[in-house]
């Protein structure tokens, strides 16, 4: 996906952002990160226009993404890169709301990659207003090797809390 | 006994639960796992890394630096042992922004997609020794090696420039 693509797609939908268009919106760029080949530490076309999408449509466009992630409309590794993607965003735009989004995600979600995309995006975001969900995350969690890693991001979310 | 060291992508790849892929067979691997051993040439990169792993954060840090954003650094570490019994090894400047780092850089030679395989089976093998260093440690790693000078500032990716400025 070319910035150009990104940008038309943009354009075509913010001047009328109903929330039909937000749908629209969403489902076009997932459909479109469907052909991106995500590496771990490295941004790409799919980050750099989910994170202006957030920044120009605000809650609403995290409402529709939640509603996809958890209906399982997507496939998993874009549904596990959004999650990541959205807690490593380095401004404060949104940041309870997109907080909100990824406990949900890691509370709700039935698959293993969604909630580590979760649990990562969590870590990036660093808030430690996530412990009590991280703690419910973990008790609840059935697969040893995330529950260790839900574990690591508990660990740092309470070191940050006594940094405070 | 010394190790391999070697960026895996997301560990999660390699989790022995298959619950999100109940089509793949008791112990088979899923194929993204290669996302994490992308071999160029029928080379892979890896690091030689010491017995008590003394400078693991050190390459960790010199590693994130060739990305253009900080985020966790999830890897495997094989005894070389294991390494040099089954595959080639060639010792080969690295290409970081930390020489010493770099002079602890080898390329496993010689990889067809047989041996790069076999090598996904051996990483699979040592599942215990897969780990994750989160984030917040990286960055710390990173500001570490900068402050430091082991890292020179001017060859990171102009992206990470302004967060470690």
């Amino acid at each position: 996906m070319s910035e150009q693509t990104q940008i038309a797609v943009l354009d075509e939908i913010l001047p009328e952002q109903s929330a039909q268009n937000i749908s629209v919106f969403v489902k076009r760029l997932f459909s479109m990160a469907e052909n991106i080949t995500f590496e771990v530490g490295m941004t790409n076309d799919f980050s750099e226009a989910l994170e202006r999408a957030i920044e120009v449509m605000g809650v609403p466009i995290l409402v529709e993404i939640k509603g996809i992630i958890l209906n399982e409309e997507s496939s998993l590794t874009v549904a596990a890169e959004t999650m990541r993607y959205i807690g490593n965003i380095e401004s404060p735009m949104y940041r309870a709301e997109r907080r909100e989004l990824l406990e949900t995600c890691l509370l709700n979600s039935r698959f293993v990659w969604v909630r580590d995309g979760a649990g990562l995006g969590l870590a990036s975001l660093d808030d430690p207003q996530s412990i009590s969900a991280l703690e419910i995350a973990i008790a609840k969690e059935s697969n040893q090797e995330l529950k260790e890693d839900l574990l690591q991001v508990l660990e740092q979310l309470e070191e940050t809390l006594l940094e405070l | 006994m010394s190790y391999i060291f070697r960026g895996i992508g997301n560990k999660t790849w390699w989790h022995k639960d298959r619950s999100d892929f109940p089509w793949l067979g008791e112990g088979e691997l899923i194929a993204d796992i290669f996302k994490g051993l992308n071999a160029t040439h029928g080379s892979l990169s890896v690091y030689a890394v010491d017995s008590d792993q003394t400078y693991l954060n050190r390459i960790i840090a010199a590693l994130a630096c060739t990305r253009n954003s900080i985020q966790n650094f999830d890897y495997v570490l094989v005894p070389v042992s294991v390494i040099e019994e089954n595959f080639e090894l060639q010792e080969t400047k690295g290409n970081t922004a930390d020489d010493k780092v770099n002079e602890w850089h080898w390329n496993i030679i010689h990889l067809t997609s047989s041996k790069l395989n076999e090598l996904a089976y051996i990483v699979r093998d040592h599942r215990e020794s897969i780990s994750r260093l989160p984030e917040k440690k990286v960055e710390s790693a990173v500001r570490q090696g900068i402050d430091d000078q082991f890292i020179d500032f001017n060859r990171i990716q102009d992206s990470l420039k302004e967060k470690f400025t």
